[in-house]
C-alpha cells in the first residue's frame, strides 16, 4: 500500500514575513527612552573662585606672613592683549598698550567661528605660563596654583572662558592635558 | 506578432497587500543605534537656555542641575524665572548701586533663605550648599559678568560655576 501523501507538502511555499509588530513595540519604547538620555551638545563647568581679602585685619603673625612666598600671578586682558603679572616679574610690559602680549592686527567676530582665537594670541599666552610653571617650580611660593583674571570692561565673555582654559593647562592636539598650570582661577576688578 | 500571455501569470495569487514593516524597521534600527551612541547615563542635566549663545571651552566638568542664572544680552532669568531686563546690568557700573543686581539679589536673596530654612538633606548634609551655575551669553561684556558673579556671591552663593559647550 503506497504512503498517505505528505501534508507539509500541501502547504503553501510563500514566504512569510516574521511579525515585525512586537519588535516595533519595543523600539517605540526604547526611542523616546533614549531621546531623553541623549546628549546633543555636551556641556561642562568651570570653577571660579571669589577673590579673597589679602590685606587688613590682624590675622597671623607678621614672622608667618613674611614666610608665606607669594607669586602673585594676574593676568589682565585688555582690547590690547594679555598683560602679565607677578612678584618675580613684576609687570611683563610689551611694545604696544603695555600688553607683554599683543592682539594681531585687525578685529574680529565672535559669530565667526575661531575668529576671537586668531586675534587673540592664546598661545603664546599658554607658552609664558609654561615657561613660568617651569621656572618658580620648587621655589615654595604658596600660591603657585592660584591666578587673577581680570578684563577690560568691553572684553566679551568669551575671550575671558577662552584664558581661563588657557591658564588652567597646557593641552595636546586631543585636547589631553599635558601639564597643569594655574587652576584656581579668581577673578579681579579693574576701576 | 504579439506573444502568447505567460501561463504561470494566471495562475499566480495575488500579492499580499499587507504594511511591509522591513524598511521601517531598518530605519528604526539606524536611529536606535545612533541613539544609542549619543546615550549619556547622566542624563542632560541642564540644559542650554533658549535666545543664548554659551561661550566654548575644553574644560569638560559635568554640570549638576543647581539654581541657574541665565544672562543673555536681553534679560535675565533664573530658573526660567524672569527677573529683569539686560538695561538693568549691561554695560558700565553704576556709581550708585555699584556692581549690585538689586532685582537679582533679591530674588537669590529670597531663594537662599528658603533653602536655609529647609536645613540638612537627608544625606545629613546641608540642603543649601552656595552653589550656583551661570550661563552666560559669549557675548556679554566682562563687567556685566561680574556684577552677576558678585551679586550672586553677596546673596550667599559662593560655589559658583560657568556652564560651557564642548569647543576647541
Amino acid at each position: 500500500m503506497a504512503f498517505k501523501p505528505s501534508a507539509r507538502k500541501k502547504q503553501d511555499n510563500d514566504y512569510k514575513e516574521p511579525d515585525m509588530l512586537v519588535i516595533m513595540n519595543l523600539m517605540v519604547c526604547l526611542i523616546p527612552l533614549l531621546l531623553s538620555c541623549a546628549e546633543f551638545v555636551k556641556m561642562g563647568t568651570i570653577e571660579i573662585n571669589l577673590p579673597t581679602d589679602s590685606g587688613g585685619g590682624g590675622g597671623g603673625s607678621s614672622a608667618s606672613l613674611e614666610k608665606a612666598k607669594k607669586l602673585d600671578l594676574k593676568v589682565l586682558i585688555t582690547e590690547a592683549g594679555f598683560t602679565i603679572q607677578s612678584t618675580i616679574r613684576g609687570i611683563e610690559k610689551g611694545p604696544v598698550d603695555n600688553a607683554s602680549i599683543p592682539v594681531k592686527p585687525g578685529s574680529y567676530d565672535l559669530n565667526v567661528m575661531g575668529s576671537y582665537k586668531e586675534h587673540y594670541p592664546f598661545d603664546e599666552l599658554n607658552a609664558k605660563l609654561v615657561a613660568m610653571k617651569k621656572e618658580i617650580a620648587g621655589q615654595g611660593f604658596t600660591d603657585e596654583t592660584n591666578v587673577q583674571i581680570t578684563a577690560g570692561n568691553n572684553v566679551p565673555y568669551q575671550v575671558l572662558v577662552k584664558t581661563m582654559d588657557t591658564v588652567k593647562a597646557k593641552y595636546d592636539k586631543n585636547k589631553e592635558v599635558v601639564e597643569v598650570l594655574f587652576t584656581n582661577i579668581s577673578l579681579g576688578v579693574t576701576l | 506578432m504579439a506573444f502568447q500571455p505567460s501561463k504561470g501569470k494566471r495562475h499566480r495569487k495575488a500579492a499580499d497587500t499587507g504594511v511591509s514593516l522591513t524598511s521601517l524597521m531598518d530605519a528604526m534600527t539606524i536611529i536606535l543605534l545612533f541613539l544609542l551612541n549619543q546615550f549619556s547615563a547622566d542624563g542632560a542635566l541642564v540644559t542650554e537656555a533658549e535666545g543664548l549663545k554659551l561661550p566654548e571651552s575644553i574644560n569638560l566638568d559635568k554640570p549638576k542641575a543647581k539654581t541657574t542664572i541665565v544672562a543673555t544680552t536681553m534679560q535675565l532669568v533664573v530658573d526660567n524665572e524672569y527677573i529683569t531686563d539686560a538695561s538693568d546690568y549691561m554695560g558700565p557700573v553704576d556709581p550708585t548701586h555699584g556692581f549690585m543686581i538689586q532685582k537679582l539679589f533679591d530674588h537669590l536673596d529670597a531663594r537662599a533663605q528658603e533653602q536655609i530654612d529647609l536645613g540638612d538633606g537627608p544625606d545629613g548634609q546641608p540642603i543649601f550648599s552656595g552653589e550656583i551655575l551661570i550661563q552666560g551669553d559669549r557675548a556679554m561684556d566682562y563687567t556685566s559678568f561680574l556684577k552677576v558673579v558678585y551679586t550672586a556671591s553677596q546673596a550667599g552663593f559662593i560655589k559658583i560655576k560657568l556652564i560651557t559647550v564642548e569647543g576647541d
